[in-house]
């Protein structure tokens, strides 16, 4: 039995996945729980859900041809998040957020737009209805490389409908946030790759949209861009701005998401903050060891023998990496064990499981099923 | 009120944007080097190569090769012919060599005098020009220059055989009027001979050659006779049977005398006269026998000399009557004769009206001078224009064929270049609605189209000066239809394909073949009936027509709003398909869009469709 707050929590994941309510409920129940409290929760979460949500994905299916990329997905992104979606590569992200904003037409379902005091509208529909709210930022620099960054974000803000002076203020205004004003004169194709990522960022918000969509911000790009982009990218959200990023560069999602969605099998699987995402997948830690003599082995043998709980054992780059529940009493024995191998430790680390462990964890038993 | 405002705000801000977008994709043509080249330069080094090429009407260095088995006199007046022109002829020694001297390319044409070429003989008077086919536009030039030198030569001949009919013509005239008193002489001969055969059938018909037996009497002469005969037959019978009743009588007398009691000597005397009776008609008998044999004889000669009359008179009859016959045979042949005459006193008249005719004819021949007969007028063959160059008439064409070829090759690679660019999905984000984009799009290549063809009628206005500025306005204005004709068609072609590879193929399949298709290579009048009738509603022919009626001919809108109705209806035409289209294929390129977006999508879309990953490989 689980605590009241991780019902809650337990809830929460569950409608922001799309799962019906009466499933939930049935769940539950059926698992011990009384079905008033049940009750009680999902109804006061889903109205704080549906208050807060921004865009909903309602059994989106999509096909190319003969080839199923989507089936029945369904997503919430709510208001004022960074929501990562992360899949492997052509899981159907792109497709995903392409439909997301109206590009795509889904060939069942529809995605819902809700804005305050006004009625849920189609986006699937009216395509235009978001046209305005929202920013999206394709992997590939979608600026034109002859202009200048200036005249590049000049133009996208005409298009927007941008005329005079707050068309000059939001120009100026861009070009120094994404940090772009030593550049604003440079022609596009010339600058470095981080400048365009931030350039194409830049062309995104120039209309201050209430949700901005990035579809692999920092493929390509090197460490220290990466961070800049990143940076860049929590400036944006610090605005208010809903952040939606599909990216299959795990460790950056994990850190600047505050929720993770995970697309598999052609749809939505888990839905949650990177924290409950690995608390729900996976107890267990990591301990990696080097020796000097490597006899891993041996050294997993004894361990078996004093009865120390292993969930599993690899060997990459001459690295014993042993996943268990009991790291405390793992690292304390290793160390007489190894010695007694005649053996000497030359790494020793335990460490949480991370996202890409989780979404490995996601991926066995999917296949599995 | 309210709407109106916003519909008019709406309006200039659609303007706006096409305005801005158009700056924009100028902006970025003009800083690749290769495209400002193109558009600007591209125009003037057209209309100038176009001027040096069209500039002159002469053909100097045209290379003629000549061949003939023997040469003569005739043959070798028609070479200094050529050889006085620019032509540069050469000899060879046979007509292969000759030939294949044009597929080497060391001579132009080739000239085959026919042997022993001389005039009036068949097949002996010829000349056979052999013409490489494949240098079409040389081919015209050449036949018409050598063909220039040669009917001077054959001009020549041709006066000097002029002057000898002429000379003839004379002759006839002068025999004319001197035999036109025999012909007067035959036509009275002819009447005296009519006359005469006129009386001779008049007598001949006189003539009475009617013979009837019967008027003869000798058929009543044979029933005469037939009558007599039967009555002396008769007579000689009543006699014999009168004879021998008396001899009856006699001896019954004579029985009687016998029986009676008469004295013996009365019974002598009687018997004895009776005796004397008996032999009295006994006598009689035998003259009576007598009589009637000589009666039967002299009756059968009378038969026969009867019969020989008739058969003389049926002789006679029968002579008279051939008479007859050939009396009426000469008559008709009198007629023949006369009919003959009759019409030859016709041909006679005829004869002589014809050569009075004849006479009249050539006395009314008031040119007698033979080379005013050979070319009796005189052309003077003078351009509507001043200018002596061919550039003038094929201007019209040439700015056509820039404005075609310009937008049908520039419009699908500013299509694509837009859709294929990652600018596509941002410009579809933003609230600009699609149909500004094709509007821009539009708007672009006709930007560019103007500036091009401004260049080039600035130019053209240079060259042709006043001519063109007489109708500028009219020419602007169909050139304008034209780039909107063409620029459709160019967006056409680039939502068509999906790479700039295959739609600059098929834009330049497209253009090439409308200009094929028309007059500018070969006149339409020089293609089949039907493909001629087609090729008239070629775009490109109606626009160049429409240019060459403005500027050369200087024509009134009056003359061909019909044309210009027709391109107005084409650029409708092609406006509405193009971006119908353009709507049809949005969905199949929005896919194609996603499938370029992520190269790891690849695989995925390979399974889709093998399409997808050729593209994507490619790019």
């Amino acid at each position: 039995m689980v605590s009241p707050e991780t019902l809650e929590k337990h809830i929460e994941r569950k409608i922001e996945q799309g799962t019906p309510q009466k499933e939930i409920l049935k769940v539950l129940v059926n698992s011990g729980w009384p079905e008033e409290i049940v009750q009680q929760y999902i109804q006061k979460t889903a109205s704080t859900i549906e208050q807060f949500a921004f865009l909903k994905m309602e059994g989106i299916t999509k096909s190319f041809n003969t080839h199923l990329v989507l089936d029945r997905a369904e997503l919430l992104v709510p208001a004022g998040e960074i929501l990562g979606i992360i899949g492997e590569s052509g899981a159907g992200k792109s497709t995903l957020l392409h439909i997301l904003v109206g590009f795509i037409e889904p060939d069942a379902g529809d995605v819902i737009l809700t804005l305050q005091d006004q009625n849920p509208i189609s986006v699937t529909k009216h395509p235009e209805a978001i046209k305005k709210l929202a920013g999206f930022s394709t992997q590939t620099q979608s600026f034109y490389g002859k202009l200048t960054v200036s005249e590049n974000i000049k133009h996208f803000s005409a298009l927007y409908g941008l005329r005079g002076v707050e068309a000059i203020e939001k120009i100026n205004s861009a070009i120094a946030f994404a940090g772009l004003s030593e550049a604003k004169d440079i022609i596009a194709q010339t600058l470095p790759r981080a400048l365009q990522k931030k350039l194409d960022i830049a062309c995104s918000i120039i209309h201050n949209p209430r949700i901005l969509i990035l579809d692999e911000p920092t493929a390509d790009l090197d460490p220290i861009a990466v961070d800049s982009i990143w940076e860049l990218i929590e400036q944006i959200h610090s605005q208010g701005t809903t952040i939606v990023i599909a990216s299959h560069v795990l460790e950056d999602i994990e850190r600047v998401c505050s929720k993770i969605a995970i697309l598999r099998d052609k749809k939505i699987i888990e839905i949650g903050t990177p924290d409950e995402l690995t608390s729900i997948y996976s107890q267990n830690y990591q301990v990696m060891i080097e020796t000097i003599h490597q006899n891993y082995s041996k050294i997993i043998k004894a361990i078996k023998a004093d009865k120390i709980k292993i969930i599993s054992e690899t060997i990459k780059q001459n690295k014993l990496i042993i996943t268990t529940p009991n790291p405390e009493q793992l690292v304390a024995k290793l160390p007489s064990i190894i010695q007694k191998l005649s053996d000497k430790i030359k790494i020793l680390h335990a460490s949480k499981p991370t996202l890409k462990d989780v979404f490995q964890i996601v991926s066995q038993k999917t296949n599995k099923k | 009120m309210n709407n109106q405002k916003i519909n008019k705000k709406e309006i200039i801000t659609t303007i706006s944007t096409i305005f801005l977008i158009v700056k924009k994709n100028v902006k970025i043509l003009m800083r690749t080097k290769a495209s400002t080249i193109i558009i600007i330069l591209g125009p003037l080094l057209l209309i100038f190569f176009a001027g040096i090429a069209f500039d002159n009407t002469n053909t100097y260095t045209v290379k003629i090769g000549i061949y003939s088995s023997a040469y003569n006199s005739l043959s070798n007046s028609f070479i200094e012919k050529l050889n006085e022109k620019q032509f540069k002829t050469k000899q060879y020694l046979t007509e292969e060599k000759c030939t294949g001297a044009i597929k080497q390319g060391d001579i132009h044409a080739c000239v085959i005098f026919a042997p022993d070429f001389q005039l009036g003989k068949n097949a002996s008077n010829e000349i056979t020009f052999y013409l490489d086919y494949s240098k079409l536009n040389l081919v015209w030039t050449i036949t018409k220059v050598m063909s220039e030198q040669l009917s001077l030569r054959s001009k020549e001949l041709s006066t000097n055989m002029t002057a000898e009919l002429i000379r003839a013509l004379d002759l006839t005239r002068a025999q004319i009027q001197k035999r036109r008193q025999s012909v007067a002489t035959l036509t009275t001969q002819n009447d005296e001979a009519s006359r005469h055969v006129y009386d001779i059938q008049s007598r001949l018909e006189e003539l009475d050659l009617q013979l009837d037996p019967a008027q003869i009497g000798a058929t009543n002469l044979t029933l005469q006779k037939n009558r007599v005969q039967h009555w002396v037959q008769n007579s000689v019978t009543l006699g014999e049977s009168a004879l021998q009743q008396a001899s009856q009588y006699v001896g019954a007398i004579n029985d009687l005398i016998k029986a009676s009691q008469a004295s013996t000597d009365l019974k002598e005397s009687v018997h004895k006269y009776l005796q004397t009776t008996v032999n009295d008609i006994d006598t009689l008998k035998e003259r009576m026998s007598t009589t009637k044999n000589i009666l039967g004889q002299e009756s059968t000669e009378f038969d026969s000399s009867l019969n020989n009359i008739l058969t003389n008179i049926g002789y006679t009859k029968n002579k008279i009557d051939t008479a007859a016959t050939t009396r009426q045979l000469t008559i008709d042949e009198l007629n023949v004769i006369k009919t003959l005459l009759d019409k030859a006193l016709i041909n006679i008249l005829e004869l002589q009206k014809s050569l009075n005719e004849i006479d009249k004819s050539i006395s009314t021949i008031q040119i007698t001078d033979a080379g005013s007969i050979v070319q009796p007028i005189v052309t003077n063959i003078k351009p509507i224009t001043t200018e002596k160059s061919y550039l003038n008439y094929l201007f019209p064409t040439l700015i056509i064929l820039v404005i075609m070829y310009t937008a049908i090759l520039l419009t699908p690679i500013l299509v694509l270049l837009e859709r294929n660019a990652p600018t596509y999905f941002r410009n579809f984000m933003t609230t600009t609605k699609e149909y500004v984009f094709i509007a821009s799009t539009f708007a672009t290549s006709g930007f560019l189209l103007t500036v091009q063809l401004a260049i080039i009628l600035f130019v053209a206005t240079i060259l042709f000066s006043s001519q063109l500025l007489s109708s500028l306005f009219i020419t602007i204005f169909v050139c304008l239809l034209a780039i909107i004709f063409f620029t459709f068609i160019g967006m056409l072609i680039g939502y068509l394909f999906n790479t700039e590879e295959s739609a600059i193929l098929t834009a330049t399949f497209a253009a090439t073949g409308l200009l094929f298709f028309s007059d500018a290579i070969i006149p339409i009048e020089t293609m089949s009936p039907w493909l001629g009738a087609i090729a008239k509603f070629n775009p490109f022919v109606v626009a160049s027509s429409l240019l060459r009626k403005t500027i050369v001919l200087n024509a009134t809108i009056g003359t061909f709003w019909q044309d210009l109705l027709l391109l107005m209806f084409y650029c409708a035409l092609a406006g509405t398909i193009a971006v119908w289209t353009y709507y049809e294929l949005r969905k199949h390129n929005t896919a194609k869009y996603i499938a370029t977006l992520a190269p790891t999508k690849q695989t995925m879309l390979a399974k889709i469709n093998p399409k997808f990953l050729r593209l994507l490989m490619r790019k």
